[in-house]
């Protein structure tokens, strides 16, 4: 019987909501299963009728249900419970819910809901999470005696700054950044500590830009980088700024080739920029509203692919042009797995519609 | 909002840092003419490029349409009906495995196993794997007449990214390793930009 995850939609009009009460995509097609996956606006629909609605992701159908299991352990052994009757599905059900994990008000469980309720009712799943904050956390604020960032010590003491390319990044006394007069560089600012996992992201708040009169100005971050030279290197960068024309321009990029990977033409001047690397999912953003989300599989991010960058590109054709960035941060996205305190198996709800 | 999908060779371009860089052609042309986002998913380290655009303005759209080495991908939500040898022929002159093709298939989801193609020669390419199809290597070419440096690599491929090779031989063809291999892709959204495949 074919699997889908569903995201809710409006449904038809009614007296009592006016606007249409949320109803699951594909639903409205014909008799069906369905267990809502707590208020993360999804739910898992079976069906013996195919659900053609483009918001319904099928998981798995009758012909081919093999599927890599790739999720997390213990969803593994949870899904083995709630679908006994159909092993064949349960690595597509962990890779469709994985991301529906969510640490609770305490932040100290990763819980599963299957809708509002109680811990006796409608808790899908839960363990403790070891630690609540990243497995590696480095910030920067600058605020130190002007020097070059090469060899520079950051603000939490936990690493040292490296400039693989150019030297020009210098530190004020409260913000990073470079002033050029013509020219053509490219600065790199490196942190010497590598990040624990794959996934992790790097951030950098632009507190100053001044482009040149006729020409580029481009700060950005990067995240999986190996050495920041873009020789026999690795990772993504995020840049937002001017181009070498003079044009807006905002764009997530292979940071070993330079190769563009999405863009747009927004202007963006000032703002916290972050890009975050998270399994294929490469996600950036400005001021915590997501820019870009893309697939990438190139740098998945093992061995030594761990490393943070902060950039600029500038082109100087014409009048000088003035950088400074501030409150540099990069960590772990996610903590160290725990064991499982407890697991919950739960009966599906069924609900057929038309029955 | 409607999304366009177009498949280009790539073309060798000076980046925004001033770097040579493998990028699909008319990406200039697509860029002045798309008022969401524009992604770009290169086949790898093979020569060509697709692009998945948002709010495409009709001029530029027909721009992209007139190159005549540019495809443009038919509305994703269509059937490719009757188009289905078009469409075999036009996958297979890219090097991209295509008798999985039939009628009843949206071209959305012909894009998403395209994708699939892609992403799995991305991280081939990651890995430090070249060219594949060059030199005489076709689809056709069987696993045991690849250099054994391409083996190792695209067997490390399939392993970093959960693949099972299993049932790979000396005989077994380099389409039927393709597809094999992407038929085992966990059925997860792809994203590209404001698309999702």
């Amino acid at each position: 019987m074919p699997l889908y995850l569903s995201e809710f939609v409006p449904g038809p009009a009614t007296a009592r909501s006016p606007r249409g009460a949320p109803t699951a995509a594909g639903s409205m097609e014909g008799p069906y299963n369905q267990v809502r996956l707590g208020r993360s606006g999804y739910t898992l629909l079976w069906t013996d009728e195919p659900v053609r609605h483009p918001k319904a992701r099928l998981l798995a159908d009758h012909v081919d249900e093999k599927l890599a299991v790739t999720a997390d352990h213990h969803l593994s052994r949870l899904m083995r419970r709630m679908v006994r009757h159909r092993p064949d599905v349960r690595g597509a059900i962990v890779s469709g819910i994985s991301h529906l994990i969510r640490t609770n008000k305490e932040a100290r469980r990763k819980e599963i809901w299957l809708g509002p309720g109680g811990v006796a009712k409608n808790l899908l799943w839960s363990q403790p999470a070891r630690v609540f904050h990243s497995t590696k956390d480095i910030q920067d604020n600058f605020n130190r005696t002007a020097a070059n960032l090469a060899g520079s010590t950051s603000s939490d003491s936990q690493f040292t700054w490296s400039e693989p390319q150019s030297t020009a990044f210098t530190t004020n006394g409260t913000t990073c950044g470079f002033s050029a007069l013509g020219g053509t560089t490219f600065n790199v600012g490196l942190a010497s500590l590598a990040m624990d996992t794959a996934d992790h992201y790097t951030q950098i708040e632009v507190a100053t830009f001044t482009p040149p009169t006729t020409g580029g100005l481009s700060p950005g971050v990067g995240v999986r980088i190996t050495n920041g030279t873009g020789s026999s290197d690795s990772g993504y960068g995020f840049e937002t700024g001017r181009n070498g024309f003079s044009n807006p321009v905002r764009r997530l990029y292979d940071w070993a080739t330079d190769g563009t990977l999405a863009s747009d033409t927004t202007s963006t001047t000032t703002g916290t920029l972050l890009i975050q690397a998270s399994g294929s999912t490469i996600t950036a953003k400005l001021n915590g509203t997501t820019i870009f989300s893309i697939t990438d599989t190139t740098y998945p991010g093992t061995g030594s692919q761990r490393k943070a960058i902060i950039s600029c590109y500038c082109f100087a054709a014409t009048g000088s042009a003035t950088l400074a960035l501030d409150n540099f941060r990069a960590a772990d996205l996610v903590a160290g797995k725990a064991p499982p305190l407890f697991h919950r198996s739960q009966r599906f709800f069924r609900k057929r519609r038309g029955a | 909002m409607a999304t366009n999908v177009y498949v280009v060779p790539t073309e060798t371009v000076t980046s925004p840092h001033g770097q040579q860089v493998q990028q699909g052609k008319y990406f200039a042309v697509l860029q002045s003419g798309v008022s969401g986002q524009l992604t770009q998913f290169l086949y790898g380290p093979e020569l060509t490029a697709m692009f998945i655009a948002r709010d495409v303005d009709p001029a530029a759209h027909a721009l992209m349409a007139a190159f005549p080495d540019c495809i443009t991908v038919p509305d994703l939500a269509q059937n490719v009906g009757a188009q289905r040898q078009a469409v075999e022929n036009a996958l297979e002159a890219l090097n991209l495995p295509a008798g999985w093709v039939t009628t009843g298939m949206s071209y959305g989801s012909i894009v998403r196993f395209v994708a699939i193609f892609f992403l799995f020669m991305q991280a081939f390419r990651g890995r430090g794997g070249s060219r594949l199809f060059t030199g005489g290597v076709t689809l056709q070419t069987q696993w045991g007449d690849l250099p054994a440096g391409v083996r190792t690599t695209l067997a490390e491929t399939a392993q970093q990214l959960g693949l099972n090779t299993s049932g790979v031989t000396a005989n077994t063809r380099i389409r039927a390793i393709l597809k094999g291999l992407a038929d085992q892709w966990p059925l997860v959204s792809i994203v590209a930009g404001e698309a999702t495949l």
